[in-house]
């Protein structure tokens, strides 16, 4: 190989070299110079290789198998020249070192670009072929450029490089100037000088993570943690919320001019210095901006901590906490009012207040209820206008709710009471069926009965109004379409089995009203059927579902004469198209209607609405004009205080004239009472009945409770007989936990666990194991 | 804008206008071309936009360049795909018809071509160039490609031998 061809070759193509790479003239590149430099190099590299010396591979080695090209001598020069070149490129008067390294790197980059395309056959034979042989320093041209300017240029100036670049950025960021422009072509440049030495065309970024990134992150979070910590002491959290998005805005737009590769990191570091840093002081703002109603700068506020995911679970129970003592605080304020009014009506009333120990109130059902809507609607535009209805502000919502819907001073006035809210969510039904109101919904109904923990004493309270409503007056056909719908409403949000007992009572009213009329049908085939009452209405009523009717049926009485054919032959019937049933009969909820013909004369007779006791006691006077207590409560057998209730409306009404008069006097067997001979009333129709008090609230609500309480011990019961079968033998603590998660329609207390639990024993469903810390199933 | 005229000066000094798809069928001339057009376009240079470009190809005598002109002509329309993963499979597809009628030229001109396409950058046309050398090879015996390629033996019997028992693998049975 001739040295001095190699050196002639060199120099025929290093002037043009410097053009292209950027002269100081800037002179430019002609198409003459290009293909001359290009057929010097491709007459050296041809003519160097048929120059080679012939067939010495004969007998050779593997590596002299193959074929040795020419283009390495020409690689080294290019190689040594680069170096020299970049080590000679001249900082400009007045320039900075990044505006130089800014200006040479953009026209060395074309340069290389063009130098590449130039000594073209180098790279296709020569340079392929070293790779190809697993020489991995040997580079393409335009690699082999752009490494010389990571060696010469870049790493050997990096320090004031970065230092220049951060100073920009750092001017950006106040504002000291407007564009970086400029600044991407030198962090572009750190992209392209990253290399995989084992795929040059593979993007390596190793350049501009290590020597830039890092600088820039760093730098990021120093200058934000400086910024974010001032401009929370000087402005507040208010005003920082709307810096900190307009931050992360701009940065974000910087990535533009940076590798893509800087978004994650970028975005952690300004969440972390612009937020995470900052939550704690952020979230303290929640609780008065809620107070001021300040519901755009929450959303600001939730949109800037949703950045940061974890952040947002302290705001969501610092939020649900707020919800709860807003409910709790607007009861408290309820109860507040309704006992300031109550001593009002008591003063009144005696003069004086009624007792020490503080004022007993009647709960307004339908003002109860809307006080806890009223919280929850609120806070739930509030989920809607400032958390855009995220799934977990709405949980938050609800568990707010369920909390001081069901626990709070009117429900609960003592720890661990039994919860009335159920109790006045079925009055409030009640009252909403009956009386219509506009200002009372089903909507509001089932919104609140979706957060009630004890859906069993909802139930038993909803058909003990029902029973009422259905026993008290007609229904007409809209009234039963209301009540179907909520039936129906509840059964969707419970289950089919939860109101079967309130559709059998309807199913009741049903059947009773077909067994009225084969009881008309009947009698009327009788051969006299003038000793029957004719028009009867029945109610044959279940007792399970409405065992609210059946308490105190005990009641006896002894039935006025004419009414044992009626109810002889009713029963025979019964039996007949229901043999094995038990009828019996609940006298004190029997209503008759009579006519009594002691009008002036001239007059049409009265219509009386009575009791069957209140019959009772005035069918003797058909005999008699007067009679005393002692013969009165001989006829009708009936109890005293029975006997009491319903001869009051009698003489209140001046049916009867008391001898003598007086509350103490009514049961005084002396006393006696005498029927007037011709009663007075601006209506014929007079109503006895409704005067009479079957029992009073105060029974009711114990009563109540009681079968609630029933209820309550029949699921737990049930469920742990299920527990049991199921695991046979099972550890108390498993069992207590596994029954209470069972359990959705009331939260059952440990103690009504352990109570089933014994019962369970002492029936021999279960026993205790041996170890006496578990249980067995009995079969 | 109007495309720039392209004048290809071959060594020997004849000028030939073509087409700029046509010339860009070399890889070198349409790396020129990428290199040198915008280049001057940002530059402002006096010269004028009509002004036709030259493109000196120095080691290229006009007759060549004119069989050369003519493929380029030919394939102007065509890209060809430019994966080099499927080497295998172009080396053993056939040569194109066209292309076997077009390298019908004596050895010396088929030699030129071949060389030509080989500094000019022109792969396919290089790649059939060899692929009709290959063809006249194929199936002959030593003395037979001796005789078609004119080539003297300087191998010594001795070397000849040594030569044989090393490549016996390789014989076709």
């Amino acid at each position: 190989m001739s040295n001095s061809f190699l050196d002639r070759t060199w120099k025929e193509i290093e002037p043009a070299i410097h053009v292209i790479l950027g002269d100081e003239k800037n002179s430019s590149l002609d198409s003459f110079m290009y293909t001359q430099t290009y057929t010097k190099v491709y007459d050296y590299c041809t003519a160097a290789s048929s120059r080679r010396p012939a067939a010495s591979s004969v007998g050779g080695g593997p590596g002299d198998g193959s074929v040795r090209l020419v283009g390495g001598e020409l690689y080294a020069k290019l190689k040594t020249y680069l170096k020299h070149y970049l080590e000679n490129l001249k900082q400009k008067e007045g320039e900075s070192f990044l505006q130089f390294y800014i200006r040479t790197w953009e026209r060395y980059l074309i340069g290389s670009t063009r130098l590449n395309d130039v000594l073209d056959y180098i790279n296709r034979y020569w340079v392929t072929k070293e790779r190809g042989d697993g020489h991995r320093e040997i580079y393409d041209i335009l690699s082999l450029c752009l490494l010389s300017w990571r060696d010469y240029k870049f790493h050997t100036n990096l320090d004031i490089l970065m230092s220049e670049i951060m100073e920009q950025i750092r001017d950006q960021r106040l504002n000291k100037i407007e564009s970086i422009g400029n600044l991407s072509v030198a962090i572009k440049s750190f992209v392209l000088l990253g290399f995989d030495v084992n795929d040059l065309k593979k993007q390596n970024l190793s350049v501009y993570i290590n020597d830039f990134e890092k600088s820039f992150l760093t730098e990021t979070y120093n200058f934000y943690a400086e910024e974010s910590q001032n401009f929370i002491k000087e402005y507040g959290v208010v005003n920082y919320l709307v810096k900190a998005e307009q931050r992360i805005e701009e940065e974000l737009k910087r990535l533009e001019e940076l590798n893509d590769h800087t978004r994650r990191p970028l975005n952690d570091c300004l969440n972390e210095v612009l937020i995470t840093n900052h939550a704690d002081v952020i979230r303290s703002e929640l609780t008065p901006l809620l107070d001021q109603e300040r519901y755009s700068d929450i959303r600001r506020m939730h949109h800037l901590l949703k950045r940061v995911p974890m952040t947002i679970d302290p705001l969501l129970q610092q939020f649900q906490a707020y919800i709860r003592q807003q409910g709790l605080n607007a009861v408290e304020e309820l109860k507040l009012q309704l006992e300031a009014q109550q001593k009002e009506q008591s003063v009144e009333e005696d003069g004086k207040p009624k007792s020490k120990k503080g004022v007993a109130y009647d709960v307004d059902a339908k003002t109860y209820i809307q006080t806890l809507l009223k919280v929850y609607h609120k806070f739930q535009n509030v989920v809607k206008e400032s958390f855009e209805n995220n799934e977990a502000f709405v949980k938050a919502l609800d568990s707010a709710c369920q909390s001081f819907i069901n626990y709070n001073p009117i429900a609960t006035p003592k720890d661990k009471s039994k919860s009335k809210t159920p109790d006045l969510l079925a009055k409030y039904a009640d009252e909403m069926l009956r009386k219509k109101p506009e200002d009372m919904s089903v909507d509001e109904l089932m919104t609140v009965f979706k957060f009630i923990d004890d859906k069993e004493s909802f139930e038993v309270w909803y058909r003990r109004f029902l029973s009422k409503r259905l026993m008290g007056s007609t229904m007409t056909p809209e009234d039963g379409e209301r009540e179907e719908l909520i039936i129906g409403k509840l059964r969707s949000a419970n289950t089919q089995e939860y109101t079967n007992k309130i559709t059998n009572m309807f199913n009741d009213i049903r059947v009773s009203r077909d067994l009225g009329a084969l009881y008309k049908e009947t009698i009327m085939q009788e051969p006299n059927p003038k000793e029957y009452v004719s028009d009867l209405e029945p109610r044959i009523l279940d007792s399970g579902a409405w065992q609210s009717i059946f308490n105190k049926s005990n009641e006896s009485i002894l039935l006025p004469p004419m009414l044992i054919n009626t109810q002889e032959k009713f029963a025979s019937i019964y039996q007949s198209k229901f043999p094995g049933r038990q009828l019996s009969w609940i006298w004190n909820r029997s209503k008759v209607e009579l006519k009594a013909n002691i009008s002036k004369p001239g007059k049409p007779p009265f219509l009386f609405t009575v009791t069957l006791f209140q019959m009772a006691i005035l069918y003797p006077f058909n005999e008699a004009d007067t009679l005393s207590v002692a013969e009165l409560l001989e006829a009708t057998a009936a109890p005293v205080d029975v006997f009491k209730a319903n001869i009051v409306p009698l003489v209140k009404n001046k049916l009867l004239i008391q001898n003598p008069p007086g509350e103490e006097a009514i049961t005084k067997p002396h006393t006696t009472f005498t029927i007037v001979k011709e009663y007075t009333s601006k209506r014929i129709k007079v109503n006895f009945a409704s005067g009479v008090k079957i029992t009073d609230s105060k029974n009711e609500e114990k009563d109540t409770n009681t079968e609630i309480q029933m209820r309550h011990h029949g699921i737990l019961k049930a469920s742990i007989v299920r527990v049991m079968k199921a695991r046979k033998h099972y550890k108390h603590e498993q069992l207590t936990s596994e029954v209470y998660k069972m359990i959705d329609r009331f939260k059952p207390t440990v103690a009504d666990i352990k109570k089933a639990i014994e019962v369970l024993i002492d029936e021999q469903y279960l026993a205790r194991d041996s170890e006496g810390t578990g249980y067995e199933y009995l079969s | 804008m109007t495309e720039r005229k392209i004048i290809i000066i071959t060594s020997d000094g004849d000028k030939f206008p073509v087409e700029r798809k046509v010339a860009e069928k070399s890889i070198l001339i349409k790396n020129m071309l990428k290199n040198l057009l915008p280049a001057e376009d940002e530059e402002e240079d006096d010269e004028d936009e009509d002004e036709p470009i030259e493109v000196p190809t120095q080691n290229v005598r006009s007759a060549v360049m004119k069989n050369i002109l003519e493929w380029c002509d030919h394939y102007k329309d065509y890209n060809f795909p430019d994966d080099e993963q499927d080497d295998d499979s172009k080396k053993s597809a056939p040569i194109d018809a066209w292309d076997k009628n077009f390298l019908n030229v004596d050895q010396e001109m088929l030699y030129e071509i071949i060389l030509a396409a080989n500094y000019l950058n022109i792969k396919p046309l290089l790649n059939a160039g060899c692929k009709v050398v290959a063809e006249m090879i194929r199936g002959k015996s030593p003395e037979e490609i001796r005789k078609t390629f004119n080539i003297v033996n300087d191998f010594t019997p001795e070397e000849e031998a040594a030569i044989r028992r090393e490549n016996e693998w390789a014989e076709d049975r």
